[in-house]
């Protein structure tokens, strides 16, 4: 089709505006990761728009030689992936068994969870809750009480509703039982399903760093976004680094911005190297949860 | 009989019920016991006596919250940046969605899709620590440009100066959320028939034409949807993002009720002010949605339910 001028000029407009978004969104990290690099000790951060003035690893190595750090990254990872799967599993087995019309009582399940959509308790009570529970400051007060989600649940019974019935009707006349059906032929089917929740539940419990700042005062425990997050936070965390650096690095310690940076780095590498290759998945989830069901 | 067939249909569904009950156990003790706990907003509580055997305290609870010294300015930060979020940061994925929906450069769009996209899957704990390392007073790179361009004689403070902390909250919530929120518009406008579009086209239609007559009718609903959820959550501005942001210095500015609940209810042991204020946004919340639902419905668009 032809182009009007106008239309021209849209289009450039357009992606010189897009443009502009995009470098907006990468700068900030590409400039807080050039500073990870950056040697401060030798000059300022005045040196540093794209690339760091004086490179170093140093930064790098005093995070991984800071006890509290490395701890922290232990629990996120064990709370990562053992939260998620479980989360998975769980979310899964009840949005399944909702997604059978059949079930007798379904109408009440779904309005029980949906009304925790739009009405909670409050964090008091909870807290108070988790205290009875005995599950404050525990490793999991990070995993029990987020396992199970209204919106989780609600998007993938959508999803399962949308299944041909064929194949579990087949596999019943063999007499298998919802949850061999489930676990054989449900669970595979839904790969695309299963990997996305996976990744959302994964974001989640490695960036919370609610639960650890609210629910867990035993230093060894808390993950490693609360400990970024008080470093953060307090002007004094200089201190808090160098209590757990070992002596090598007490003398040349370099400035706790640049380690602060470091840690941000650690810690978001991680997360961003995964997400481009399910970045396909997770758009058609978003979309599942778009359709009300 | 008929519970006797109800009990045998449900025996036949024993495996499915396996799977069911205990989740809906979970939902009933992690949700719905919380939700009865609300009752210590009206009680005397004290651990040791519990929350039965504590006194009666009627409203008390919520008079003292309500007349309290920093009710004010709870309420006024929480409803201006809830609504500052809701004019700037609302519709910044709708047109976000609608300026990728015109590019036609295949790569270039799953480009600018991927970058926006990053910043949702980072913690809040960094996106304050990028922005503050960013608009540090000690040589980040904004006041470092802003003194070379001479628009500004000294460094500024930002991240402890009062006065830019709705700004701040206001734009890091949209570089955070904006393209991971435009992927449900774009789902909504690729939706659209397109042949809509040719017969309009065809009509002598032109890009404003078609956007006002076709675009924004066909992703409404999808709009309105948001626009509820959004609503309800006038009174939960984000407690990641003000708790980190809210530095002694600047706590007059980003003090909400939820970091108030965290601060002054569980911090300072105030159990029962905390649950009232804690209910009082619960309860402000859920009419909010179900006002702006019939309202949505009023206007004809499909509601939540």
């Amino acid at each position: 089709m032809k182009q009007t001028f106008g239309e021209k000029v849209f289009d450039v407009c357009n992606i010189i505006m897009l443009s502009g978004l995009g470098f907006a969104t990468l700068y900030p990290l590409w400039y807080v990761a050039a500073i990870a690099f950056h040697d401060s000790t030798v000059s300022s951060y005045f040196d540093v728009y794209f690339w760091p003035g004086a490179f170093t690893l140093d930064n790098f190595r005093v995070v991984f030689v800071t006890d509290a750090l490395l701890k922290g990254f232990l629990i996120t990872v064990l709370r990562t992936v053992l939260g998620s799967l479980l989360s998975v599993l769980a979310c899964g087995l009840l949005a399944y068994g909702l997604s059978k019309k059949y079930l007798i009582g379904r109408t009440l399940f779904l309005n029980i969870i949906i009304l925790t959509m739009f009405f909670s308790g409050g964090l008091i009570p909870f807290y108070i809750l988790l205290k009875n529970l005995h599950l404050l400051n525990s490793f999991w007060v990070l995993i029990v009480p987020s396992l199970l989600s209204a919106w989780t649940v609600i998007l993938m019974k959508t999803y399962f509703s949308s299944l041909p019935d064929s194949v579990e009707e087949s596999a019943k006349i063999d007499g298998a039982n919802d949850l061999t059906i489930f676990f054989r032929i449900v669970v595979p089917m839904s790969m695309s399903l299963i990997a996305t929740m996976l990744l959302f539940s994964a974001v989640g419990h490695w960036n919370d760093w609610v639960s650890g700042e609210m629910f867990i005062m035993n230093p060894d425990l808390l993950p490693v976004q609360t400990i970024l997050m008080r470093m953060i936070t307090q002007t004094d965390a200089s201190s808090m680094v160098q209590q757990s650096m070992s002596m090598e690095f007490v003398n040349k310690s370099p400035a706790i911005e640049s380690i602060k940076m470091a840690s941000i780095v650690v810690t978001t590498v991680p997360i961003l190297l995964v997400y481009p290759f399910l970045q396909k998945y997770f758009v058609q989830g978003v979309m599942i949860g778009s359709v009300k069901g | 009989m008929i519970s006797k067939r109800l009990f045998h249909r449900m025996l036949a569904q024993k495996y499915l019920y396996l799977m069911v009950v205990p989740c809906m156990i979970w939902f009933i003790v992690f949700n719905y016991i919380p939700m009865a706990g609300i009752i210590i907003a009206f009680k005397k509580y004290t651990f040791a006596k519990g929350i039965f055997g504590s006194p009666w305290a009627g409203l008390q609870y919520f008079e003292q919250f309500v007349t309290g010294y920093h009710f004010k300015i709870i309420l006024i930060n929480t409803l201006a940046i809830s609504f500052l979020k809701l004019i700037f940061a609302f519709p910044a994925p709708i047109a976000l969605a609608l300026l990728l929906n015109e590019v036609k450069l295949k790569l270039f769009k799953r480009s600018v899709q991927t970058l926006s996209y990053m910043p949702h899957f980072i913690s809040w704990v960094i996106v304050i620590g990028i922005w503050g390392r960013m608009l540090s007073v000690d040589e980040g790179i904004v006041n470092t440009v802003l003194i070379k361009l001479g628009i500004a004689d000294e460094p500024i403070n930002f991240m402890l100066t009062s006065q830019y902390m709705w700004s701040i909250a206001t734009l890091s919530e949209i570089w955070k959320t904006v393209g991971f929120s435009s992927i449900i518009y774009l789902a909504a406008l690729s939706a659209i028939n397109t042949e809509l579009y040719e017969a309009a086209g065809i009509d002598g239609a032109g890009r404003f034409r078609k956007l006002f007559h076709i675009t924004l009718p066909g992703i409404r609903p999808t709009i309105a949807i948001l626009f509820i959820l959004a609503i309800g959550g006038i009174f939960s501005s984000n407690f990641d993002q003000l708790y980190i942001m809210g530095l002694p210095p600047v706590l007059d500015k980003t003090e909400v009720i939820d970091t108030y609940i965290y601060r002054y209810g569980l911090q300072h042991l105030q159990y029962n002010i905390g649950a009232a204020a804690g209910l009082l946004r619960s309860f402000v919340a859920l009419i909010l949605v179900l006002l702006t639902n019939k309202i949505v419905k009023m206007l004809g668009e499909d509601g939540l339910y």
